[in-house]
């Protein structure tokens, strides 16, 4: 399977010169929208973070001296960093052996494997955290009271301590496991296995075999996965603002709580740049991947490796993974859900179905369900309206600005939720946002969500865009149609399975949307996720909070089913971004 | 395939639909029920709420609910951005009087009643009404901890044995905890080495964890994590009414007593529901229920009390805090507090 990104690159040199419209009026409007949505909702958010680092009633670095000088702040970024790395390496020592086993040896669990890993990248991280809290606190947490019981351990706390930095590390690894596996198992399916049996015949052993061929040609895959995990990692809020962590993203929140603008936007800043260089390496790596294209012509199927003593360990490998990112944080939520009294243990008489009521009956928690719901709702909607129209103007007109809109519509990957939610503060509490009068609204929530989902929408339409044969587009011109005709006549119909996939897919994104809705919440603005977040810090308390996760986890995998089979239905799905 | 006309017609269709949604969402913020902003959780406002709309059936009543410091800081960038949104704040009386200070952002009222309530709990600048008095005390786990065992005073909490075991409210996120930095800083500074920020230097060595809630707190000491915390008694009480197993231990030294209030925001467009909630709540009814709704002590003379575990009001040493102090220093409070905790 070719990737989105070099495909891209094929059919741009092949069909750019045939297909690009001159300037009709279409066009012209077309790019005139692009420009316009992506500067309100990506240029202006970026600029507003760099400028306020550098101004305050006038041009200054004295933002970036506090910044060097506080070691609060540099041991927030030195965390970060030392986790993203954490994160990063781990997911690759775990991923990889997963991905090799359920792409090519016979180990067992191979679905079971799959289904977590899908699980793990929709679930909101900050329901794992509150899995891993309940179960490591290192005094009271379910699995170290276990432990030291089973080892018959004399200490009162530990062995694991969930609120350190190793702590951390666990919250997040099932998501980077599940980036590093699936950006290799697509790599490891569609090797030529010529190349390991070359090897073979010459004398290597199984392992040997991997080891010499299979893991160099898997190494930009590898790298992307984990640049994926790393820069997710640095992203992140909601775990560390729950083990109580100071991390640069936390930071950000702690700055912004004194009003402290200057602090919030260096932190921002030095965000931005690491996010920035992992995602340019990212696409650094899958940009030079031709070199290690093995695809030919011709069809085959890897062989399956028979990797004897070492399957049952890969198959080992694969039960940890489960329990870890799914069985154990999710199971401990449950029961603590059904919990009348958290202290009381897990007994009949301390059985309750009351926190669900309390879930489902509460009039604030339904008010933040339906904002979610109408947010995600509107955010998916104009996603995919700038991603179809951004595009079109991309691939298929001559305007000439449209590679600053290819690199401005990706720009929001490298901006983590809280440093555009900082930025839009800035943007929309001074003149001339001011006068939109949207601050404290739900529309600034909705100004964030489109800023973080733009790239989706126009990644996925580039890659839906390149699929269609330019021949049907020019053949419905030659009978006479305008360009806006062809356009709504012939190419939407045809891109409009990954229309509703992209819509679903960020709708499903959107739903627990974290980082940019608790900095961001006013009156009319809770949301799932903040409201979650209150009932966690006592605002219904932990039971409560386990059954409103529950409920949350639930509704987003049945969305994702659906997203699944729309998705199934369409072979156009293949190749498509998730995130 | 759809028709590529109705594909044209739904597009159009779209595209007005969140024209609509733009334009409707503003419109969202204001207007009609009786908006509140609440540090109190909504468990402690539901019974205040249903007693409200016993009396004033018509006043639809909805609450958001923040931890007391990250809804300073909303408050005060909706101020920034030209004016509040919500009609009351729920707070304590230190925090409303910063947020006066900082940008005279609420109307003074004197509701009918005020003259039934204690005179040392009403804010002489008329802009907060009084509540009710929550403390600080010390809840343990009785899982964890037998009562033979638990510290009778706050000095207590600096014995070694506790470290890993406590925690406390991060004064960074928490409003209500500058009241008990406050009490011990400030209120028992010359009561020898024992206080004073070398109290907090002491405790930090007991490595205490540092929540953003006292709700968390309840939470952590309910389940084991942290055996034992500086709590509020409003979270005391829930955990009384839960059946969580945990005690309260009254410190000999005294309850610092922080001030839970309201105030109606000056730019309020509906100062009229707005003025008939502050009324309620220091009604005789509202008082009476205060115990079960905000969890803490009347501030009438004329209602009966009792603390959740049976101890008589007149048992315990109350030491009124000096919000001016806690209004005034919160920011060299917590710096402080950082240099103590070293961070």
């Amino acid at each position: 399977m070719m990737s989105a990104e070099a495909a891209a690159t094929v059919d741009r040199a092949s069909t750019g010169k045939m297909q690009r419209s001159g300037s009709s009026g279409w066009s012209l409007t077309a790019a005139g929208l692009s420009v316009v949505c992506l500067v309100i909702f990506i240029g202006a958010p970026v600029a507003a973070i760099f400028l306020s680092s550098v101004y305050q009633d006038g041009w200054t670095l004295e933002a970036y001296r506090d910044f060097l000088s506080s070691p609060r702040l540099l041991t927030a970024t030195w965390n970060s960093l030392l986790v993203a790395i954490g994160i990063a390496v781990l997911s690759v020592v775990i991923g990889a052996p997963l991905a090799f086993g359920v792409a090519r040896t016979n180990m067992q669990l191979k679905r079971i494997v799959r289904a977590t890993m899908i699980l793990a990248l929709i679930s909101p991280e900050f329901l794992l955290a509150m899995g891993y809290i309940l179960m490591a606190g290192p005094n009271a947490g379910y699995a170290n009271v276990a432990l030291r019981a089973v080892f018959g351990m004399q200490s009162t706390a530990g062995p694991i301590d969930i609120f350190s930095l190793w702590g951390l590390v666990l919250t997040a690894l099932p998501n980077g496991v599940a980036f590093v596996f699936l950006a290799l198992t697509p790599a490891l399916a569609n090797m030529d296995p010529a190349l390991e049996e070359a090897a073979r015949l010459k004398g290597a052993s199984a392992l040997e075999a991997i080891r010499d061929v299979t893991l160099p040609l898997m190494r930009p895959a590898l790298l992307a996965g984990a640049l994926l995990a790393f820069a997710t990692s640095l992203a992140m809020y909601g775990p560390p603002e729950m083990l109580g962590i100071d991390v640069l993203t936390v930071s950000i929140r702690n700055a912004l709580l004194g009003l402290d603008f200057a602090s919030a936007s260096v932190a921002a800043v030095v965000l931005v740049l690491l996010s920035g260089i992992a995602l340019g390496g990212q696409r650094l790596m899958l940009r030079n991947e031709d070199r290690y294209r093995t695809l030919g012509g011709k069809a085959f199927a890897p062989r399956r490796i028979d990797l004897g003593w070492a399957t049952p360990l890969l198959t080992a490998l694969a039960v940890f993974y489960v329990l870890i990112a799914f069985v154990l944080p999710y199971g401990t939520m449950i029961a603590v859900s059904l919990m009348k009294s958290i202290g009381n243990g897990f007994n009949i008489a301390n059985l309750t179905l009351d926190n669900y009521r309390v879930v489902l009956s509460d009039a604030s928690i339904r008010k933040a369900a339906l904002l979610s719901v109408s947010l995600a709702a509107s955010a998916a909607t104009i996603v995919v309206a700038i991603g179809v129209i951004v595009s079109y103007v991309i691939l298929r007109t001559r305007f000439a600005g449209r590679s600053a809109l290819d690199y401005l519509s990706i720009l929001p990957l490298a901006v983590p939720g809280t440093a555009i939610a900082f930025a839009l503060i800035v943007i929309y509490l001074n003149w001339p946002g001011n006068l939109t009068g949207i601050y404290g609204t739900p529309t600034i929530l909705l100004v964030a969500y489109l800023a973080r989902f733009i790239p989706i929408g126009v990644r996925n339409g580039q890659t839906a865009l390149l699929q269609i044969s330019p021949e049907i587009e020019e053949s419905s011109r030659v009978f006479g149609a305008t360009e806006f005709q062809t356009l709504m006549r012939i190419t939407l119909p045809l891109i409009m399975p990954v229309v509703i996939y992209t819509w679903l897919l960020v709708f499903i994104l959107a739903i627990p949307e974290l980082s940019a809705s608790i900095i961001l919440r006013g009156f009319s603005t809770q949301t799932i996720s903040t409201s979650l977040l209150s009932v966690w810090n006592g605002n219904g308390g932990l039971a409560v909070a386990c059954a409103y996760g529950v409920c949350i986890f639930v509704s987003v995998s049945l969305l994702f089913l659906i997203a699944a089979l729309v998705g199934r239905r369409s072979a156009l799905m293949r190749g498509f971004t998730i995130g | 395939m759809p028709k590529p006309g109705r594909v044209s017609m739904k597009l159009t269709r779209t595209v007005t639909a969140l024209a609509c949604i733009f334009a409707a969402a503003p419109a969202f913020a204001q207007e009609g029920p009786l908006q509140i902003y609440s540090a109190y959780p909504d468990e402690h406002m539901k019974a205040l709420v249903d007693g409200f709309a016993e009396q004033y059936p018509d006043v639809e009543v909805q609450i958001s609910v923040q931890p007391g410091e990250q809804l300073i800081s909303t408050v005060e960038l909706e101020l920034r951005a030209g004016r509040p949104q919500a009609d009351v704040i729920g707070l304590n009386q230190a925090s409303i009087a910063s947020l006066q200070a900082a940008h005279s952002a609420f109307a003074a009222y004197k509701p009918a009643g005020l003259e039934g309530v204690r005179t040392e709990v009403l804010d002489e600048s008329g802009t907060s009404v009084p509540a009710c008095v929550n403390l600080y005390l010390i809840q343990y786990n009785t899982n964890a901890i037998s009562e033979a065992d638990a510290p009778t005073d706050w000095a207590g909490l600096l014995d070694p044995r506790w470290k890993d075991q406590l925690a406390l409210a991060d004064p960074a996120s928490s409003q209500s905890v500058h009241s008990f930095l406050w009490f011990i800083t400030e209120h028992l500074a010359d009561e020898g080495d024992d206080y004073g920020w070398g109290y907090f230097e002491r405790l930090a060595e007991n490595a205490p964890r540092l929540e953003r809630s006292h709700g968390t707190i309840r939470d952590m000491t309910a389940s084991g994590e942290r055996p034992i915390a500086v709590q509020l008694l409003a979270n005391g009480q829930t955990s009384a009414n839960r059946g969580d197993p945990t005690s309260l231990v009254w410190p000999s030294e005294g309850s610092p007593g922080e001030i839970s209030s309201f105030a109606m925001f000056e730019q309020s467009d509906n100062q009229e529901a707005a003025q008939a909630w502050l009324d309620y709540i220091v009604s005789p009814e509202a008082q009476a229920i205060m115990p079960d709704a905000l969890g803490c002590a009347p501030v009438r003379n004329d209602v009966d009390y009792t603390f959740p575990d049976g101890t008589a009001v007149s048992d315990v040493t109350i030491v009124p805090v000096d919000a001016d102090f806690i209004a005034n220093e919160r920011e060299a409070q917590v710096e402080a507090f950082d240099q103590a905790f070293g961070r």
